[in-house]
């Protein structure tokens, strides 16, 4: 497969500490699956351990959004946090690109 | 390696087959072509960020983050500003300044960048630096910074999103504050290489090592053979560990004879040569005897005491400085065969850790797990799950007490707030004090509720020693006990054995050199 990421909720709120939504294809990854496979994340998870997230998947759809203005983007790796200063959190939502183009 | 496929493709396969070094390779094929293609960059930075370690990559860090600005290639720069959150403090102050100073122009860089991905990807990146990244910012530097981010957060058009970067941004720069920075041209530039000297390589059996002990000898001069004068004896811990996940215990085992007799071979020569400098007619082998001392489950480590007298000691210390008469010699040649054959062939590594003389017995330790001890820690990063984040061992006792008698785990019964109740939970279940639901004590759980005084702090200490957590960081220390690991070092530790990052390190780092400094003494 030529076009292979994950997105991913983490924190130590989730059983084991972490859910994921992997692909893997042969054409570049479009953008509206990935917010699909966002919100299906979200929605995996309880509802408190998915409320903790909300601005985690708000920040991660809003860069997809920008990864398919700018054409797609390559191997990356990409965190988005939810704590707020002198919170004590590991609460975050990632998205993992491992291969390919992802988001066009 | 530039003709070899996308970078992206080539450079983590080519960073798996060539040992620690690896950047520096990748950066001197570069150097030639001018780094011209800029994937090579975004490609480094971003296998950098995944395996970063401090000592042996800051330079590399360095060098990448120094690169051109890849003001065409957004999923460069993005990599760029996540090998410069990712860039941690390591033991070396000037090796820090240098990383720090780098990661903050490609920052700098970042937010100044027409692209809003990568602007934006700045200002997240900007809220989860740490003090390493600004020991050399100058105040200018920093209003420089802070203008470029309110530009960005002020485009922003979600406001949540853009309240919370700014928060973050404000936090980390009220750290920073008023802090004096040390300029690099203040302090001799000999003083700084000396230091970055002191990041002394993994050995890894070459190919094209035509002289295998020349390439041990250097290590292990430096290393190893620091023989102490109180008594006879030395103590050698000798670690054996793979970069590959298949590694079995019995390799390193292996390790143990070929090493012995090459080691029994080196002293009894170099007894020979000086009882024949000395005239003595009836010379022969010095009788050097190896006993295993100790051994950590589910590791290679293996310490062993070698018996035989100061003075051959520092023979050896000559005959492999200088490398006569060894390499030739046809018996030592072949137990560096073998053992270099051994190494290569199973894809492991050797590091020779300190030499003492009449080192105390380490402790075994306990394990109340029936996972099986496999030498996986030092391939593998430990995971959110296996790192606990509960300061006072105190409030663990606690919730181990109430478990036993079958009252209910609250805030009150602890005696913390109540978000603080789950980190606690968990840190038990990582001591495997605690079976998961339904929750009840463990056999170790119940000995650590009925023990008193010392002996409670012992038997925490030993449990601790035998998580993954704390086995990973006697063996990132090159310890065999709690005692040997550096106090302080748990940053560095977290940052290059899991995968924690950003705030999330120190909290956890907090934990765990707390518990440090409490029970390195039982």
């Amino acid at each position: 497969m030529d076009h292979r990421g994950r997105h991913q909720a983490q924190g130590s709120d989730i059983h084991g500490g972490d859910r994921s939504r992997p692909w893997s294809q042969v054409d570049p990854y479009p953008a509206a699956d990935g917010h699909t496979h966002l919100s299906a994340l979200e929605a995996e998870l309880g509802k408190a351990a998915a409320k903790r997230r909300e601005i985690c998947f708000k920040m991660a759809h809003r860069f997809i959004e920008k990864a398919e203005r700018a054409g797609g983007v390559g191997p990356t790796s990409l965190h988005f946090p939810a704590g707020r200063p002198g919170e004590d959190t590991d609460i975050r939502v990632d998205i993992e690109i491992n291969k390919g183009l992802a988001f066009i | 390696m530039r003709n070899d496929g996308e970078p992206y493709d080539v450079l983590p396969r080519f960073a798996n087959d060539h040992g620690v070094l690896w950047p520096y390779a990748v950066a001197y094929d570069q150097i030639e072509s001018g780094w011209v293609d800029s994937r090579y960059v975004g490609a480094l930075a971003l296998q950098l960020a995944r395996s970063y370690k401090p000592r042996d990559h800051g330079l590399a860090a360095f060098i990448v983050l120094s690169c051109k600005w890849p003001s065409a290639d957004t999923t460069s720069a993005l990599n760029l500003l996540g090998l410069a959150h990712r860039v941690a403090a390591s033991s070396h102050p000037w090796l820090d300044r240098l990383v720090g100073h780098a990661a903050l122009q490609c920052l700098k860089a970042g937010l100044c960048d027409p692209r809003s991905i990568v602007s934006e990807g700045a200002a997240n990146v900007f809220g989860g630096l740490g003090d390493h990244h600004f020991s050399t910012a100058r105040p200018d530097d920093i209003d420089t910074l802070r203008t470029c981010a309110d530009q960005v957060l002020e485009a922003i058009d979600q406001r949540e999103i853009a309240t919370l970067l700014s928060e973050r941004i404000r936090h980390v720069l009220d750290g920073v504050g008023s802090r004096s920075p040390s300029a690099i041209a203040d302090v001799g530039a000999s003083s700084m290489i000396r230091e970055i000297e002191s990041c002394w390589p993994v050995i890894a059996p070459s190919k094209h090592d035509l002289a295998p002990l020349a390439a041990l000898k250097s290590h292990v001069t430096a290393l190893a053979w620091r023989f102490e004068t109180r008594g006879p004896g030395a103590v050698q811990t000798i670690y054996v560990y793979s970069d590959h996940a298949g590694a079995a215990v019995e390799d390193g085992w292996a390790i143990v004879a070929p090493w012995s007799a090459t080691v029994r071979s080196m002293l009894g020569r170099a007894q020979l040569r000086r009882h024949a400098e000395l005239g003595k007619r009836k010379a022969k082998p010095a009788k050097v005897q190896f006993r295993t001392m100790d051994a950590m489950s589910g590791s290679l480590s293996i310490t062993m005491r070698v018996e035989t007298d100061e003075g051959l000691q520092a023979d050896l210390t000559t005959t492999l400085r200088s490398g006569e008469g060894v390499i030739d010699d046809g018996e030592a040649v072949g137990d560096l065969d073998d053992l270099r054959d051994l190494l290569r062939n199973n894809n492991l590594h050797v590091r020779i850790a300190h030499v003492e003389a009449d080192g105390n017995s380490a402790s075994i330790a306990i394990s109340p797990t029936e996972e099986p001890a496999k030498m996986i820690y030092s391939s593998r990063k430990l995971k959110t799950g296996e790192v606990p984040q509960a300061n006072e061992p105190d409030r663990i006792f606690a919730l181990v007490d109430c478990i036993a008698k079958n009252q209910a785990v609250t805030a009150e019964s602890l005696g913390v707030v109540e978000r603080q109740v789950q980190y606690y939970k968990a840190a038990a279940r990582i001591l495997e004090l605690v079976t998961p639901a339904p929750v009840q004590l463990t056999r170790t759980g119940w000995l650590l509720h009925v023990a008193t005084g010392d002996d409670k702090y012992r038997r925490f200490r030993a449990t601790f020693e035998s998580t993954p957590c704390g086995q990973t960081w006697i063996e990132w220390a090159k310890g065999t006990k709690l005692s040997d690991v550096p106090l302080g070092s748990a940053v560095e530790f977290l940052t290059e054995r899991s995968e924690l990052s950003g705030d999330t390190i120190s909290r956890r780092a907090s934990t765990l050199d707390g518990w440090l400094k409490l029970l390195r003494s039982y």
